[in-house]
């Protein structure tokens, strides 16, 4: 059992949450080989439970027998290799989105309690529970029990997850504010962090560095042409990309994007806002996010209309500027730009209207 | 503007910033700041990287700009095109302007004037003419005590929500009169530096009540009334919730009076009397405050200096202790009272210092420089 701040990590949560470094401390010094060949069926159960996600697009249920709560937890790590192993993106975001559905299920009906830990450990967010809210908040224990709030984040956190997220309930000007903070329910905050339980695992199993010989290992090798066999394919772009017409940053989140690679916000914004721009329809921006690789079209409607001035304020969002993406570090300069200052002047094709500067 | 008045503002200008070296003080993170500054018979100067704020200080005293600014936001390289400058953060900044709030004396005070055949009129800008006909309309946006009256009622409202529902400490915050028609305020705070232009909008529209939904309020007309007084909320409640709510409490309607508070306002929003959406309009023009929405989301803006003077009133830009009892046409007030010779087109009434001139008709007179250049910064009076 390992103390975190106030919440104690036990067994039953690092077979929910078996990305928790507890896990990793857990097998620091045991060598690979012996969860391969344990009497336990974990490189098995690693295989079912990809071949699961692949196929259905969320993991499978385990029994709660402790013997399955500990196949379950060493299974996850053992599939994280398997899937890395295959060296296919589209397959990693598939395994990363079913595991994270598989946890925000289990958030859904979580102890409260634990939530900011877990959050704490795996995300750095920090929150507070609204037990301890009440006299800091300058709130009353009827307002935040009416209205179902049991966390606040502060205000810088919650503007940098909740800016993507398409609805009117999740604009600032919607919440309940107070000094600093943001008021939530359980559902509210697991709705607002989803994105980035994704992109964590995601990342987990990006950063994971195959050692050779594993490869060369007979369970493994044979384990993993059984996932190819029957993993599923990566779908055809739906638009024929010419990345050479695209400057290439917008070519870059493109592929990315239809690849199903991790894309930062600033990327898709980029290629939304680029394409309409460029005379698409909001339904051709929209084919270009494959719903399999996790891309809720509601959420996408909406989000490519926000950008188009179709929803929300009315605002048209426009090109951001070249400065502005390598800020955001996701400029992929080449000669080819030459000098312009936004993705729109590459070839010297559309001229950017500029908007003229104020000084107050 | 004739070249005599020019020139006269431009001595008057570079003697300000050569008297008052000690008055300027120098922003915080100046290496991370790009300044820039206007002069009267050039292009503005922008991207300029500042090492030593007293030479900085020289160089005005000697080019005598119109306006000097500097960026709220901070960068690796200040000096460099705003693409490469590398963008680290920037302070939170709000503009509030008296024309921006539509007041009712702007009728009274505000000129235009034809270019072509030389009527003026009062009040708002005609789409043509009324003589003429023509399009060639110069206008004076005037501002009186009123007005700026209206921009203070403003700065306080944005001070109480930054305060009260975003944490900000108040030794984080500065108010500072403009130096013509408002106030600025600037937030240096880290917690909130970071914040990209997306995330400012957000805090823009928060001020403004900009998009917000009744239904997130509890107001929902397929819900009962039972339900309805269950599900709204108190004034005792943070943010625009409670504030908009306790606007609808203290709604004035003798025949609610004898209602608790939540269902006096459920009652209001069920009254087939009250045009509910046009009072929560009101409701929410009267609790937001007005800002400038473009200023706050625009990183790349740089802000007038303070201390510095405003080259449209040769007011100065100042810091506001305490806002409540500040008085902008006087304390903002800083060239000397020698007395000039001008000639004036015309001009309604003003008051600076506590003395009130005018109005005046085309005519010569002398007044105090502070007062002289007022009326030649507006465009109203020249060097005699």
């Amino acid at each position: 059992m390992i103390d975190i701040l106030n919440y104690i990590i036990g067994e039953d949560d690092k077979s929910k949450y078996p990305f928790l470094p507890e896990v990793g401390k857990q097998m620091t010094g045991r060598n690979i080989q012996d969860f391969l060949n344990s009497e336990l069926p974990i490189l098995e159960n690693a295989k079912d439970r990809i071949i699961y996600s692949l196929k259905n697009g969320t993991s499978p249920e385990f029994d709660e027998t402790i013997e399955m709560k500990t196949i379950s937890k060493y299974s996850f790590p053992i599939a994280m290799l398997l899937v890395r192993s295959t060296n296919q993106s589209y397959l990693i975001s598939r395994f990363a989105l079913a595991e994270s559905r598989r946890v925000e299920d289990i958030l859904h009906n979580e102890n409260p309690d634990v939530i900011p830990q877990i959050f704490k450990t795996i995300l750095n967010v920090k929150l507070s529970q609204s037990k301890d809210i009440n006299e800091e908040s300058n709130v009353t224990s009827e307002f935040l029990v009416k209205n179902r709030f049991k966390y606040k984040i502060s205000l810088s956190d919650y503007l940098s997850r909740s800016i993507s997220l398409p609805k009117n309930q999740w604009r600032l000007v919607n919440r309940s504010v107070s000094s600093g903070y943001v008021f939530l329910t359980q559902d509210e905050l697991i709705t607002l962090l989803r994105e980035e339980i994704y992109q964590m695992i995601r990342s987990k199993i990006e950063e994971l560095k195959i050692p050779p010989a594993l490869l060369e290992d007979e369970s493994m090798k044979s384990t993993l042409e059984q996932i190819l066999k029957v993993a599923p394919r990566p779908p055809k772009a739906k638009i024929q990309v010419f990345s050479g017409e695209y400057p290439p940053c917008v070519a870059k989140a493109i592929e990315m994007i239809q690849k199903g690679d991790q894309v930062p916000h600033s990327g898709k914004f980029l290629m939304t806002t680029f394409l309409l721009r460029a005379g698409k329809t909001v339904d051709d921006v929209i084919d270009m996010y494959p719903t399999n690789l996790g891309f809720n079209q509601n959420i996408t409607r909406y989000q490519v209309e926000h950008i188009a001035g179709l929803k929300g304020g009315g605002t048209k969002y426009d090109v951001p500027s070249c400065s502005t993406m390598k800020m955001k570090d996701f400029c992929y300069k080449t000669d080819a730009c030459g000098t312009i200052k936004n993705p729109l002047q590459f070839n010297g094709k559309t001229p950017v209207k500029k908007n003229g500067r104020k000084n107050s | 503007m004739e070249e005599k008045t020019v020139n006269f503002l431009k001595q008057t200008f570079s003697e300000y910033y050569k008297q008052n070296k000690s008055r300027i003080a120098e922003p915080s993170r100046i290496h991370e700041r790009e300044f820039g500054y206007w002069p009267f018979d050039g292009f503005m100067q922008r991207h300029l990287s500042v090492t030593n704020f007293s030479t900085f200080i020289d160089e005005l005293v000697l080019k005598a700009p119109k306006g000097v600014y500097a960026s709220c936001s901070y960068y690796d390289d200040p000096s460099l095109p705003m693409e490469d400058k590398g963008w680290n953060g920037g302070d939170l900044a709000f503009d509030i302007d008296c024309d921006d709030l539509e007041l009712k004396c702007k009728q009274e005070h505000d000129r235009w004037l034809c270019r072509d055949c030389k009527k003026v009129g009062t009040g708002l800008r005609p789409k043509a003419c009324t003589k003429c006909k023509e399009n060639k309309i110069t206008v004076l946006n005037w501002s009186c005590t009123i007005c700026l009256d209206a921009a203070k009622e403003e700065i306080i409202k944005l001070n109480d929500i930054l305060m009260n529902d975003f944490g900000i400490n108040k030794k984080e915050i500065s108010i500072f009169f403009s130096g013509n028609k408002g106030y600025h305020l600037t937030v240096e705070s880290s917690t909130y530096e970071k914040l990209d232009k997306h995330e400012r909008r957000e805090i823009v529209n928060y001020v403004l009540a900009k998009e917000l939904d009744l239904k997130y309020m509890g107001f929902d007309k397929k819900t009962n009334f039972k339900d309805l007084l269950l599900r709204l909320p108190q004034s005792t409640e943070p943010g625009w919730r409670g504030r908009l709510v306790e606007f609808f409490e203290n709604y004035d309607d003798s025949s609610l009076t004898n209602f608790s508070k939540t269902e006096k306002v459920a009652r209001i929003y069920n009254s087939k009397n009250i045009k509910f959406n046009k009072l929560f309009e009101d409701g929410i023009k009267k609790v937001r405050s007005t800002i400038d929405p473009l200023v706050t989301s625009d990183t790349s803006r740089i802000f007038r200096l303070p201390n510095s003077l405003h080259e449209k009133s040769g007011l100065c830009k100042t810091l506001c202790n305490s806002i409540d009892s500040f008085d902008p046409y006087t304390q903002s007030v800083v060239l000397d009272n020698e007395p000039i010779k001008i000639n004036i087109n015309f001009c309604p009434k003003f008051t600076l210092k506590g003395v009130s001139y005018g109005p005046y008709k085309t005519q010569t007179l002398s007044l105090p420089k502070y007062a002289g250049v007022y009326l030649m910064s507006n465009k109203l009076a020249q060097v005699a």
